[in-house]
């Protein structure tokens, strides 16, 4: 890392690409740590956060907060900035074949499973009954906002430092083998469901870029996503059940 | 009657659909199914079509009758409105 007058820059590999992020403040750098790429790596692209890119940030978290119900609170800029940071990578992602989508993500013996939902349905919560079902064999990939790479062979989702509030993610990949759309229920049931039944939830928690042409590319890159996971609708309540039922028809076959 | 975001009719997931985009893609985050002829009936009606001109547009193409294809129209125009999609004319 190197500081001149006001830029500090760092190096890191998100989604196996290798990215140069020149920030105001330390913060994203720091949190990126885990994520460093060498020396020698050639840097696929560069984003560079400005002023008032930070300060649409505030706006949009405003925002957010009033449609979700919360009082507001005052974001520091430095934080703003790992978010306008993360959506100026996510938008580079999408022409290299990469997306953004917001989910809580756990691998077990290898393979992958993401949870999405409205923001305060539970997945966090269903995710950590996952782990506490699982032991050793689960490692959580990303709470929060993982990277996807999606191509004709499959789809790998990444562990990035954009984890959610609880921090959990793990600088990993692992090949993606179901989403699951959770809602609040008395009772724990899922079925299996049809990818167009999906769609609209999985389109709400994609991040889809302002640019036309990059938003059709993004809804090409979940038409081919949807070739190649399995979805799940389940209705779950708090208990470790939940977790017994999601995972029993989630899971591959012994 | 016109739409009230620009949208984009394509394959998605196994079927064909609607999805907003631009400015509309941070309002309207569903997506509209179509069938076949639906496809055909929002195109119609992203070109500014009400529903006669839809109707007589369509007869022109297809072979099918108007008490068969007229409901269809209607009901695709009333799935639109429900949703706060269609500016009335």
């Amino acid at each position: 890392m190197k500081i001149d007058s006001s830029v500090i820059e760092g190096k890191y590999i998100l989604a196996d690409l290798c990215i140069l992020i020149r920030s105001v403040y330390d913060e994203v750098q720091s949190m990126c740590a885990d994520y460093r790429a060498p020396e020698e790596r050639e840097v696929d692209f560069v984003v560079e956060t400005k002023a008032e890119e930070i300060e649409a940030e505030r706006e949009q978290s405003e925002q957010t907060r009033i449609e979700e119900g919360l009082p507001p609170y005052e974001f520091t800029p430095s934080y703003l900035e790992t978010l306008a940071v993360y959506r100026k990578i996510a938008t580079a992602c999408v022409s290299r074949g990469r997306m953004l989508m917001h989910g809580s993500v756990i691998a077990v013996d290898g393979r992958a499973y993401m949870f999405t939902a409205r923001s305060g349905t539970g997945k966090s919560t269903h995710v950590r009954l996952w782990r506490q079902l699982f032991g050793d064999r689960a490692v959580m990939v990303n709470d929060d906002k993982p990277l996807l790479k999606v191509s004709g062979e499959g789809v790998f989702i990444y562990g990035t430092p954009w984890d959610g509030k609880h921090r959990l993610s793990t600088n990993m990949r692992a090949p993606l083998q179901a989403i699951c759309i959770l809602t609040r229920a008395k009772e724990n049931t899922i079925r299996e469901i049809k990818p167009s039944e999906a769609a609209s939830m999985l389109i709400q928690q994609t991040y889809r870029p302002e640019d036309t042409a990059l938003l059709l590319a993004t809804f090409d890159l979940l038409d081919e996503l949807s070739k190649h996971v399995k979805f799940y609708l389940l209705g779950c309540n708090m208990d470790p059940e939940a977790a017994v039922v999601s995972s029993s028809a989630m899971l591959p076959k012994e | 009657m016109k739409l009230k975001y620009d949208f984009a009719v394509r394959n998605m997931c196994g079927e064909t659909v609607a999805i907003a985009i631009g400015e509309g893609s941070r309002q309207y985050s569903n997506i509209i199914s179509l069938n076949d002829t639906g496809a055909d009936i929002f195109k119609l009606i992203q070109a500014g079509k009400n529903e006669d001109g839809i109707v007589t547009e369509m007869l022109k193409e297809y072979d099918v009758t108007e008490e068969k294809l007229r409901p269809e129209v209607q009901r695709l125009i009333k799935t639109l409105r429900d949703e706060g999609l269609l500016i009335e004319d």
